[in-house]
């Protein structure tokens, strides 16, 4: 089992992919549910996007990551310091109370006492730096001596947690802090609260809280921060725009070299990209143009060997007409006197008038070619039903057909309508196309088939003969190309008739296509589009006829016309047999 | 799904990191450990530890305890381990301060007349009251206690009289000696009131007596304070690298700076003798301004003042520095005993045919007082000579320099004869050595002086102590301390008596006639009648020279 192929030959354009950085416009932005898209777009395409983006992203988080380390970092220390700060003021104003304490000498004097502890709380306030301060016994066993417990506004029972008390009370010799809200009367702020036990005499331990209210080093914080996050965001801003115009100034000169060069590839030999400095893109911008000016050179040397090539065979071809039309009326005078010649001269007279024909029908095609090779070829367009041409070919032909043992079978579902179309080159092609069928068809049906659309009319030419390598067939075009050089040529063919088909279908705007493997045949379709134009849909008659096989169009039978149920076309289905 | 988790929970994770990194400093945390306390200032180096009371002790040996324990005030002198021995109701009110009873601790003899009730009685030396001053007391002294069972079956104290009872021979390890430094009526010298604290915050008990207090009473009339009545002390004088820090009431700040200066010079004085080198007086934290003023030394210079066959002057050596003036004087009389003034203008001489002359460096000799029996006079620094009878104690005349005479009222009521007598250097107190009711006791007077110094009357006598023996000679060896020389069957005694505490006394050499105080205390000076002086080296003595007629008395130097 080979594999099918098909060989398209058609208008081949050159890609030209454009690396401009697109700028979308303003509409794609406004819907919002396209953004994913566009972004993903933009990605795809947009180096500068790419790069920005990636930069921004990198250094975002690096960013990130340095501003969470300093902010923290510094939050920190500020904390640390400050507490050190609080723990040795408390310590040092305790020490200063305790000494007061230690030296005095109330002898059980509850008065001396409460003045002794009023005077302590004045120590201590001054000694320290914060007001917020309050003590309270230990000993809840009622005294007729023990000071009272006093308290400041702001310093309740409440911000000193249990755990606090808990813990001051079980140890004389330890101070303990604790970070707590201190609820001022600007609303609660952060502070630290420094606990330690002070020793009245004669009455025993109290429980000495001193609180210190961080506010300032807390707006300190918020400033160092909030410093902190503006210029983190101010450098990826600034970093973004930087890239921006750094990438911009490299993407530039890349879309330049992108888009001409593809005005290059689309033949505009004279585009050249502009050259400035010494740098990497001054080095490309140089060598594209070296390049561009080479290819420039290049072509116009072929295209001038083309033409004088093209002149030469049309000259010779014309040069050669004027002998030949002297030498055919020769040839048909001697052919016409045959019957009295000897019958070996009389076979001479008669191959060569043969011949002289033959070459007279190669010296037309080469004419022929040599005009399509010089652009001198003007259609004559007139609307023609292509299925009335095609009808008319096979009658002309038929004769034909039956000396190879050949069916011919029409199938017109479309293309009755009028089509502008040189029904002369036309008429050509399809003789031509018949013309091998019949020539490489092995005596098996031909089908023959055109169909119509919107956008195009096409005709396809179905053999069922022995098909052709999947190499021979992309050559299929090529002039003077033969399949197989052992089989003899019936019909005076000249080797040129594909190349000159695939040229009327190149003129009309329009595509020959051919499928074909071996065992299964060949099938040819000619697509011509309706207005003139190109064809951009696929053509109505599909190249490749899938798993078609000769005993089905056997199986439909051969006498009587078959109405087809499927409703393709606007004309109607109709298939008809053709036998002559 | 992995993958997924991971990336979310990497998101959780920064975004929890930006937040904290976002936020403020915390508002609440777990209790955290500060710094260590710093050690106390120090308590005292030496302290009685007094037994605990034990359970199931008897009423007797809990007030046994109780009153063991009365040498213990603990490092907060408050008397902790006395008060276990007493009952919840009274162990706050009970008040240890109130009074010192020093005893003899072999006499001590309890008695439980019925079960709760202990009678004590002790054999008193002396008390100190609240104010610290000491005073003998000889005499049975009863304490009676009531005791009650206590919830837990213990024995406890419900009824105790306020102090403490202290042997004599443990007071002066509990109790510490210091000084009071008030001025005296001209405000040229620093009269020392000796009273008696705990060595706990010695310097705030000090302050507080000098402050809040006033000078005892027999001294009150004859010394001036000049701390005002509304000027009071906290009762808490911490130090502050060696300078006590004493807070006074805001009355203070009304004082006129020449009284802060007075007020300056007494507490500095009053708290060296606690071995605090200066104070500092604030009100409120803000420091007074106040620089001590300068006041007369009563210190006696180096050698000897004698009178030899080669005359009179200072012996130093075998050489003899004449007194300029006085040397020449001396030779015109034929003196028994010399006392020289502070400022060697003049001396009060007892000649020795009865009388006591003046005899200044300069001026002729002018015999003042004429009268039968007069014993030593003694000189004073504001130009008084002090001259009694012998059996006339409260015949006490004072000749001024112009040689007016002044009766000295109030003196030594009671006594039938006088020894000796002393004036002290500052001239504020007259020592004497008084035979009252057979007994040679050391008494003492504040000097009350009326305009220009002028002595009026004295003030309360107190005796200091008894004399064993028959007293014979009287000196002052410094501001506080007397030198006492007595006579009995074992030979002469020398005794140190000390204004308002204890007296020591050591053994003398035989035929002690007369004493006279030196440089310092530890140097007292004797001259027995063969003409050797004497001098003491620790507890001996030790003969210096010999051929000395007359060991004078000095009252001072010159400024």
């Amino acid at each position: 089992v080979s594999a099918g192929t098909t060989g398209t030959v058609g208008v081949t354009r050159p890609q030209t992919g454009t690396v401009t950085t697109s700028r979308p416009a303003l509409a794609v932005w406004r819907d919002w549910r396209g953004w994913p898209d566009s972004l993903a777009n933009l990605w795809r395409r947009s180096l500068r996007f790419r790069t920005i983006l990636v930069t921004l992203a990198l250094t975002a988080l690096a960013i990130l990551v340095a501003c969470i380390w300093m902010a923290l970092a510094i939050q920190n220390d500020l904390f640390q310091a400050r507490k050190d700060q609080v723990l040795a003021d408390s310590q040092r104003a305790t020490q200063a109370a305790q000494a007061t304490l230690d030296a005095a000498a109330v002898q059980g004097d509850g008065i001396q006492i409460q003045n002794l502890m009023t005077s302590v709380r004045d120590t201590l306030a001054e000694r320290s730096s914060t007001d917020l301060i309050a003590a309270f016994r230990i000993d809840r066993t009622p005294s007729q001596l023990a000071p009272q417990d006093f308290t400041v506004r702001g310093l309740t029972e409440d911000v000193i947690s249990e755990g606090m008390r808990d813990a001051v009370q079980s140890d004389a010799n330890q101070q303990w802090w604790q970070s707590v809200a201190l609820p001022l009367p600007g609303g609660p702020v952060p502070g630290i609260i420094v606990g330690q036990q002070l020793m009245v005499p004669d009455v025993g331990g109290y429980e000495l809280y001193l609180a210190y209210d961080l506010g300032s080093a807390s707006q300190t914080l918020g400033f160092v921060q909030a410093t902190l996050w503006i210029v983190g965001i101010s450098l990826i801003l600034l970093i973004g725009a930087i890239s921006w115009f750094v990438l911009r100034s490299v993407t530039i000169p890349i879309g330049e070299a992108a888009d001409t060069s593809a005005k290059l590839a689309s033949g505009e030999l004279g585009v050249r990209l502009p050259v400035r400095g010494e740098d990497e893109l001054a080095t490309l911008g140089r060598s594209f143009n070296a390049m561009a000016d080479s290819i420039e050179s290049q072509i116009k040397e072929l295209a001038e060997l083309s033409l004088v090539q093209q002149r030469f065979v049309s000259d010779v071809s014309h040069e050669l007409r004027t002998p030949l039309t002297t030498i055919r009326l020769a040839a048909d005078m001697i052919n016409d006197q045959r019957a009295e010649f000897d019958p070996s001269t009389a076979r001479a007279a008669e191959l060569l008038n043969a011949q002289v024909q033959r070459f007279e029908t190669l010296l037309t095609d080469l004419l022929e070619i040599s005009r399509y090779d010089a652009g001198s070829v003007q259609l004559e367009l007139e609307p023609t039903s292509l299925a009335h041409l095609a009808e008319d070919v096979i009658g002309s032909m038929h004769q034909l057909a039956e000396q190879h043992g050949s069916d011919i079978r029409f199938v017109a579902p479309g293309g009755y309508s009028p089509v502008e179309m040189d029904p002369r080159r036309v008429r050509r092609v399809v003789r031509n196309l018949l013309g091998n069928a019949i020539e490489h068809g092995e005596g098996r049906p031909i089908v023959i088939t055109v169909d119509s659309d919107q956008q195009a009319v096409a005709i396809g030419v179905r053999d069922f003969g022995l098909g052709m390598k999947p190499e021979d067939v992309e050559r299929v075009f090529d002039r003077f190309w033969r399949a197989d050089p052992s089989r003899t040529r019936t019909i005076g063919g000249t080797g040129l008739g594909l190349s000159i088909a695939l040229g009327d279908a190149k003129l009309h705007g329009g595509e020959l296509t051919v499928w074909s493997e071996v065992g299964r045949g060949s099938n040819f379709v000619l697509t011509l589009p309706r207005h003139g134009g190109r064809l951009t849909a696929p053509s109505p008659v599909a190249t490749d006829p899938g798993d078609d096989s000769i005993a089905a169009i056997d199986a439909l039978g051969l006498t009587q016309p078959i109405e087809v149920l499927s409703v393709d076309t606007a004309t109607g289905a109709a298939m008809r047999r053709s036998t002559t | 799904m992995t993958r997924a988790r991971g990336i979310l929970s990497a998101l959780v994770l920064i975004s929890a990191l930006v937040l904290s990194a976002c936020g403020g400093l915390p508002v609440s945390g777990p209790v955290n450990p500060g710094l260590a306390v710093g050690e106390d200032a120090g308590s005292p180096e030496f302290l009685f530890r007094p037994d605990e009371p034990q359970p199931g002790a008897t009423p007797e040996q809990i007030v046994e305890g109780f009153i063991r324990a009365g040498s213990g005030p603990g490092p907060a002198a408050n008397w902790e381990v006395a008060r276990m021995f007493l009952a919840p109701s009274i162990r706050e009110t009970w008040n240890p301060e109130a009074s010192v009873t020093i005893d003899l601790p072999d006499d001590r003899q309890l008695v439980s007349p019925t079960e709760g009730a202990v009678d004590l009685s002790v054999v008193a030396v002396a008390t100190v009251d609240s104010s610290g001053a000491y005073q003998p007391d000889a005499g049975v002294t009863p304490l009676a206690f009531r005791l009650a069972q206590q919830d837990d079956g213990e024995w406890r104290i419900t009824e105790a009289p306020d102090g403490v009872v202290i042997d004599r021979d443990v007071f002066t390890n509990v109790f510490h000696r210091y000084s009071l430094m008030y001025f005296d009526p001209t405000w040229q010298f620093l009269v020392p009131d000796v009273r008696w604290f705990p060595t706990t915050n010695a310097a705030t008990r000090i302050a507080r007596a000098l402050v809040n207090g006033a000078p005892s009473a027999w001294l009150a009339d004859s010394v001036q304070n000049a701390f005002p009545e509304s000027v009071s002390a906290r009762p808490s004088v911490p130090l502050d690298s060696g300078i006590a820090q004493v807070t006074l009431s805001a009355e203070a700040l009304l004082v006129e700076s020449n009284t802060l200066d007075r007020m300056q010079t007494q507490l500095d004085a009053s708290l060296a003798t606690a071995g605090v080198a200066g104070a500092q007086m604030l009100v409120a934290s803000t420091e007074l301004d106040a620089e001590p003023v300068s006041t007369r030394s009563t210190r006696v210079t180096g050698p000897p003042l004698v009178l030899t066959d080669e005359g009179f002057g200072f012996l130093a050596g075998d050489e003899l520095t004449p007194v300029p003036g006085l040397s020449e004087a001396m030779r015109l009389v034929a003196p028994a005993s010399i006392q020289v003034s502070p400022d060697r203008d003049f001396a009060a001489v007892r000649l020795v045919d009865g009388g006591v002359a003046r005899v200044p460096a300069d001026s002729p000799v002018a015999v003042v007082d004429s009268r039968g029996g007069l014993i030593d006079p003694g000189a004073d620094p504001f130009g008084y000579i002090w001259s009694v009878p012998r059996a006339q104690p409260s015949a006490i005349t004072a000749f001024s320099i112009a040689g007016q005479q002044f009766a000295v009222a109030d003196a030594w009521p009671g006594a039938s004869e006088i020894l000796a007598t002393a004036v002290s250097r500052d001239g504020t107190r007259l020592a004497a050595l008084l035979v009252t009711g057979g007994r040679s006791e050391v008494w003492i007077a504040g000097i009350v002086r009326g305009s220009e110094a002028v002595p009026v009357r004295l003030g309360e006598a107190v005796p200091l102590g008894p004399v064993t023996g028959s007293g014979s000679g009287l000196a002052w060896l410094d501001d506080t301390t007397l030198g006492v020389l007595s006579t009995e069957s074992g030979g002469p005694l020398f005794s140190e008596q000390l204004v308002g505490g204890p007296a020591t006394g050591t053994d003398a050499p035989i035929g002690a006639a007369s004493v006279a105080g030196a440089t310092s205390i530890s140097t007292v000076r004797l001259r027995t009648d063969d003409g050797s002086l004497y001098v003491k080296r620790g507890a001996n003595w030790q003969r210096t020279t010999s051929g000395i007629l007359i060991l004078a008395t000095q009252q001072g130097s010159p400024q």
